[in-house]
């Protein structure tokens, strides 16, 4: 009986510890006022890349300085954040947050918030087109795929998708959106100015993430179930080849070598795959649990969502260069480098 | 420990209750729980324990028993009885048997209301003693928006932190019996 008791009293506590950390987040982690952030941002040159880590247990964003190798603020965030999509066109950050039901916007020199909008659902992914004008998101509870204006957040189009919509991607072109639909392990093609679905390519088992080359003439689909990923030829529109990587891979970014490079979640490595063969050449071991994943200049970037940091790893060495603590199971889903102001138009 | 199998019934007639074909769904915020422990034990000692995949029933107190279809290999698939009721279904996914670390899968994480759980045990040596960690990855066991109190993320982690909680004291418990 008094077990029951103690279990009860031990579960109202922690709802009280959680609907009381919640509020407190922002008494612990005041935002810097626009002038404060200022101040302390002069000193820190911003024509350094950053890099902006999704923190989903902390609900916040870490913004880390990759050359100074820190995390130079920290910006909470509605509940859970986890997609994070980088505008190098305009210097704007754009987050999802799943439970906070939100898209975020930030500026990425001044690290101002810029707009909030609340959205139904639970938004996931997320991508800014190469115009930087406009937003896609999936959101995964109701089978939607979101456009948004990137100027002001406005939802603009809903468009019914196929179930459980995860990552998606752009084409450089802007004219094509890939979305992967997890549940019904396919990959669909749309047309971004018809928004009318062009294809839809069956994959692998419970697509996750999704990435395109800089050319748009590849994608790949990362299939968590089936411990491999598919090669997508644009053109064809069809699946070339399915690649086995690593246990329960999640995200991967295109080098500009003709590599994808993917994360493994349970096998705590990065896979790297030659896509003219379509073969695994190398596997790079990282922290664990890692997620999100990016590539710049020379640099490979990791976010271990088990350790909770940013790895930054040299490309031509495979050497850690350094391990730059993050928040609350860091996550980094999506585009999540900026490369610096002198990189905007 | 009666909290446990209080836990466990409640959770398995909710289970039970739940049944469906999209085993393998989640939603999109992953919770994580670490535990850790110090034994005054030596890391050798510690992990003949708590690395025997087959032998789990031998040191957590929510086990009946369990057997394992290949031994430590990975992919070896351990079916285990829970006291009170209900069964779990785990498979080797990594086995390090030099550094001491083993990942595992659920199959079928029956007992818990937690889906796609993973987990990991590390034995490492602390001090004259070892320190075991035990960290698991897993969604909550209701995979739509809204759910209810029973199958929320807060009842998936509490029950995780009491499978875990309860099973490091239980170890220590038996590798300092004197």
């Amino acid at each position: 009986m008094i077990n029951i008791v103690c279990a009860l009293g031990f579960l109202l506590v922690n709802l009280f510890f959680i609907c009381v950390h919640a509020e407190q987040a922002d008494l612990n982690n005041p935002p810097l006022s626009i002038d404060q952030f200022s101040q302390s941002l002069s000193k820190i040159p911003d024509d350094h890349p950053r890099a902006f880590v999704t923190n989903q247990g902390s609900h916040d964003l870490s913004v880390m300085d990759v050359v100074l190798g820190k995390e130079i603020a920290r910006i909470p965030l509605p509940e859970s954040p986890a997609g994070v999509a980088v505008d190098n066109t305009f210097g704007m950050v754009f987050v999802s947050s799943p439970d906070g039901r939100a898209i975020t916007k930030i500026d990425a020199q001044s690290l101002e918030v810029l707009a909030t909008q609340e959205v139904a659902g639970g938004p996931v992914g997320i991508a800014v087109d190469p115009s930087g004008k406009r937003v896609y998101v999936s959101d995964w509870y109701n089978n939607q795929l979101l456009i948004l204006d990137a100027e002001n957040l406005k939802v603009l189009h809903r468009i019914a998708v196929g179930h459980v919509p995860a990552g998606l991607v752009i084409s450089p072109d802007g004219d094509r959106l890939y979305l992967a639909e997890r549940d019904d392990n396919q990959l669909a093609v749309f047309n971004t100015h018809s928004l009318e679905r062009i294809a839809s390519i069956p994959v692998g088992l419970h697509p996750f993430g999704v990435a395109v080359d800089a050319l748009g003439k590849t994608i790949v689909a990362v299939n968590v179930q089936s411990n491999d990923v598919s090669i997508i030829d644009a053109l064809a529109l069809n699946e070339k080849a399915k690649v086995p990587v690593g246990i329960s891979p999640y995200c991967a970014v295109f080098s500009d070598d003709g590599r994808v490079l993917v994360t493994n979640q349970h096998s705590d490595s990065v896979s790297v795959i030659d896509i003219a063969s379509a073969r695994l050449i190398k596997t790079i071991r990282v922290g664990d649990f890692p997620e999100g994943i990016e590539i710049d200049q020379g640099r490979l970037f990791v976010v271990s969502w088990m350790e909770e940091e940013l790895e930054v790893i040299d490309l031509k060495t495979l050497n850690t260069i350094r391990k730059i603590p993050a928040g609350k199971n860091s996550r980094g889903f999506g585009r999540f480098i900026w490369s610096g102001s002198h990189h905007a138009n | 420990m009666r909290l446990t199998q209080a836990l466990v019934g409640i959770t398995t007639l909710t289970l039970l209750s739940f049944l469906s074909p999209l085993a393998q769904a989640h939603g999109p915020t992953r919770q994580k729980v670490t535990e850790e422990i110090t034994i005054n034990a030596s890391p050798d000692a510690v992990w003949k324990v708590v690395g025997d995949f087959a032998g789990i029933a031998n040191w957590h107190p929510a086990v009946e028993k369990g057997e394992a279809t290949k031994g430590n290999e990975v992919g070896s698939v351990r079916t285990l009885a829970i006291k009170g009721g209900g069964k779990m279904v785990e498979e080797i996914e990594g086995y390090d048997a030099e550094n001491k670390v083993i990942k595992i899968r659920a199959l079928d994480g029956g007992a818990v209301p937690a889906t796609n759980f993973s987990m990991m045990i590390a034995v490492t040596p602390e001090g004259s003693g070892t320190k075991v960690t035990w960290r698991g990855a897993f969604y909550r066991a209701y995979t739509n928006n809204d759910p209810p109190p029973d199958q929320n993320d807060e009842a998936a982690v509490k029950a995780v932190t009491g499978v875990f909680k309860s099973g490091l004291d239980s170890l220590k418990a038996k590798l300092e019996k004197k």
